[in-house]
């Protein structure tokens, strides 16, 4: 579903993503995990379209994103780290607002009040993106990632800020997506959350890719049996820095 | 429906109903579309103001206005262009996060930005500045017979406006396409800004020169101005600005306008093509400046990010300013503390280098009355002191706007202290008066030292000015309390119109007692008491109701 292949991406002289490629398959969720700085939000950003690459390519269903990058995007759902709505559009416009862009009104119209139920966003329907709080418009996010048929979920740090209640229905929505032959990439710091949710790790730090692989392949390569993930990427990263 | 015009609409129409919602905003939008109407219907239905000469300057003819003119386009210009990059709002991290990802096409979604967000703002203030100069210029010029009145002065202006409207166009994209180059290294970082600081060199040298003479030769300082503006070079650089000066004064001919319309059309067609052209890297580019800004915003808000920022490069400390190092703060004098080192460190960088500037200005000045013995009357003085105070108070009270809105923002956090609402409302205020107060105390009091025979003059203006920081920015307060949000374009718009009007309606008594006490010529001491007293009796007034509110207070109201 998703190819990266050398990508690489600088910040002046500060090498952010270097030479990194992976493959993100149908139906798997994907877990980018490293420490700050590790260019986790970078990739995201770079496939996304936001960042432009100095060299290597992406590819989603596809479609290159740097040749044909609208038919590439429309694939693609993107929920950012910190939520960043319009402040004067209600919780009802802003959706309406991202059906509008993805030409999917008719689907908005369908999809909407589920998706406002799921994320408890009915009661806010009609109030500004200014009035809700930080876990709200998270939320507020997440749903408007689902307004249109997208096959690619890119997350960064989707979970932070939610409920416990959010956090869940989130976590369900991402296996039902999943079900579905969705490719879902989300970018953690919450390495708990990455073990129980994610099929395969990629594990970056200083914008290089330490591993890929399954849980499992990534105990027997570092030999660390019956260790949890959080034990594994700490001696992992400590051990590539010193 | 297309996205954007959804967004545009529906932005304004929240807006608009967010407005109402509390009664002062209400009244004060009524205000704001009173106002603009009345200013339009006003030009366009008003009859001709009769012109006369302004007393006390000779020959304040065609020429010298126009020469005059000339100059603040050029400076106009100047300054729209060394706008620092961050500080242009078309961009910002919602879009990069809710429309960048999104199958919409670069150009059309930066365009779009581009015409919604700079243009009509820039065209309204225009309009009414334009509309102000215009028949200001009508009060003050001679202006010949063959001018256009009536009508023809209605057309002179719109003439004007698309004119200028141009020439901010032709900045606005090429100072994007230099932006975007810079970033990417495509042309050396201080190459644009050598270029634009040797064109205004060379204009402030030969007008340096030119008044010089003009004062040696014992004429007014005007005159030498206008010899500047008709020198070569000068006359080059500033022959774009020409028919600006011209059709707002209403004398022109038709071959000037004509080339500067070619001219700048011509400027403002390549910037559009050469921004194009400039598609692949515009949404890298948006995401940096946006990036930069909130960084900025995290450092004014949060000082530990700056903290740790600061640590991790190990380049620099930010231990708290000096000032702020030498007592142990208790109470309310904690939130003054505290209000102190975030004002540092956003803008602290401003504080030292205005009063440097100034303070170099000053011994500039003073090395070349020494080198050209040159007499200067007390009116001047007391002209350049005065307009030297206005200028500054006015860009710390609008940077005020800014301050004052982060302090609210950290409400929920000062609310629970155990200190009353007057008192955070008193230490909020305070504390942007003495920031601004330091930058206006070391170059006045260089000039005191340097220029004793008008030392009277120049601490009567310290002080007074410093009355009047204080009650200005208690306006600002004021207003920022029933508008604190500046994201909201509505709120953003209102605060300075009424922040202005405010400080100009609560300073209006000492300001009145100034002016009777010089025409009644009382002792400086006196007038100074008075104005004083004035000020703080305004300034506790709107303290009274700032703190009131205050108690009340909900920054997303």
């Amino acid at each position: 579903m998703v190819t990266v292949s050398s990508l690489t991406k600088y910040f002046g002289p500060i090498k952010a993503v270097d030479t990194l490629s992976f493959e993100l398959k149908a139906g798997e969720i994907l877990g980018l995990v490293g420490p700050n700085g590790a260019g986790k939000t970078t990739t995201l950003r770079c496939l996304c379209g936001i960042l432009k690459p100095e060299s290597g390519s992406i590819s989603i269903g596809g479609y290159d994103l740097q040749k044909d990058d609208l038919a590439a995007k429309r694939q693609l759902a993107f929920i950012p780290e910190t939520p960043n709505q319009y402040d004067l559009l209600t919780v009802r416009e802003h959706l309406q607002f991202i059906a509008l862009c993805y030409d999917t009104m008719e689907e908005f119209e369908q999809k909407k009040n589920a998706i406002l139920d799921r994320y408890d966003l009915r009661k806010k329907e009609n109030a500004l993106v200014a009035e809700l709080s930080k876990g709200m418009k998270q939320k507020l996010a997440i749903a408007s990632a689902l307004i249109h048929r997208a096959s690619v979920f890119l997350c960064d740090e989707p979970l932070v800020g939610l409920d416990p209640q959010g956090q869940y229905s989130f976590k369900t929505e991402l296996k039902n997506l999943r079900d579905n032959n969705c490719s879902i990439l989300i970018s953690t710091h919450l390495l708990e959350t990455a073990e129980m949710l994610c099929d395969r790790l990629v594990i970056m730090q200083l914008g290089k890719k330490l591993f890929e692989g399954t849980l499992e392949e990534l105990r027997i390569s570092t030999g660390m049996h019956a260790r949890s993930l959080e034990e594994i990427f700490l001696s992992l990263t400590n051990r590539n820095i010193s | 429906m297309s996205p954007f015009f959804f967004l545009a609409t529906r932005r304004i129409k929240n807006g608009f109903h967010r407005s109402f919602r509390t009664p002062v905003r209400g009244v004060m939008t009524v205000l704001i579309i009173g106002y603009f109407l009345f200013s339009f219907a006003a030009f366009f239905f008003s009859k001709p103001t009769i012109p006369r000469f302004i007393t006390g300057i000779p020959d304040f003819d065609l020429h010298i206005a126009t020469a005059v003119l000339v100059f603040v386009h050029f400076l106009l210009f100047t300054i729209s262009l060394m706008r620092p990059k961050y500080a242009f709002t078309i961009l910002s991290e919602t879009d990069i996060e809710n429309i960048y990802p999104t199958p919409r096409k670069t150009w059309s979604v930066f365009r779009y930005f581009l015409f919604t967000r700079s243009f009509p703002l820039i065209f309204l203030f225009t309009c009414l500045m334009g509309i102000y100069l215009f028949k200001f210029l009508q009060m003050i010029v001679r202006i010949p017979p063959s001018a256009p009145n009536g009508w023809m002065a209605s057309l002179s202006l719109s003439i004007y406006l698309a004119l200028l409207m141009l020439t901010l166009s032709a900045v606005l994209f090429w100072r994007l396409v230099i932006d975007i180059r810079q970033e990417f290294g495509l042309i050396h970082k201080y190459l644009f800004r050598f270029c634009i600081a040797v064109l205004f060199g060379i204009v402030l040298f030969s007008t340096a020169y030119h008044i010089q003479e003009s004062l040696r030769a014992g004429r007014h300082p005007l005159v030498g101005l206008t010899e500047s503006a008709d020198s070569f070079p000068v006359l080059v650089i500033l022959f774009p600005f020409q028919a600006h000066a011209n059709l707002l004064i209403g004398h022109y001919d038709i071959l000037n306008v004509l080339f500067s319309f070619i001219f700048w059309s011509g400027l403002s067609f390549t910037g559009y093509r050469a921004l194009r052209a400039e598609e692949p890297r515009l949404y890298e580019f948006a995401a940096h400046i946006a990036a930069f800004r909130s960084l900025m915003m995290e450092r004014l808000r949060n000082p530990a990010t700056a903290i740790k920022e600061a640590q991790a490069k190990s380049k620099q400390s930010l231990i708290p300013p000096i000032l702020f190092r030498f007592f142990t703060p208790k109470r309310s004098a904690a939130i003054f503390w505290k209000d102190g080192i975030i004002a540092w460190r956003s803008h602290g960088r401003l504080i030292k280098g205005v009063t440097a500037l100034l303070v170099l200005f000053i011994i500039g000045t003073w090395i070349f009355t020494q080198i050209n013995p040159i007499h200067f009357s007390s009116k001047i003085f007391w002209g350049i002191s005065i307009i030297g105070m206005v200028m500054i108070l006015m860009l710390f009270c609008i940077s005020s706007i800014l301050i004052f809105s982060e302090a609210l923002k950290r409400t929920e956090v000062q609310k629970p202290l155990p200190v009353s609402a007057m008192q955070t409302v008193f230490m909020h205020i305070l504390l942007w008066t003495m920031m601004t107060c330091l930058v206006i105390v070391i170059p006045y009091l260089t000039a005191a030292v340097l220029f004793p025979a008008y030392a009277y003059i120049i601490l009567f203006t310290l002080i007074g000015g410093c009355t009047f920081t204080y009650v200005i920015n208690s306006g600002f307060f004021f207003i920022v309390l029933f508008n604190p949000d500046m994201q909201d374009p509505l709120q953003r718009m209102y605060v300075p119109l009424f922040g202005m009007a405010m400080s100009l309606a609560v300073s209006a008594p000492a300001i009145l007692v100034l002016v009777i006490g010089f025409l009644l010529h009382l002792h400086l001491l006196i007038i100074l008491c008075l104005a004083i007293l004035c000020n703080l009796a305004g300034a506790s007034v709107l303290h009274i109701l700032s703190s009131r509110k205050y108690k009340n207070f909900l920054f997303s109201e």
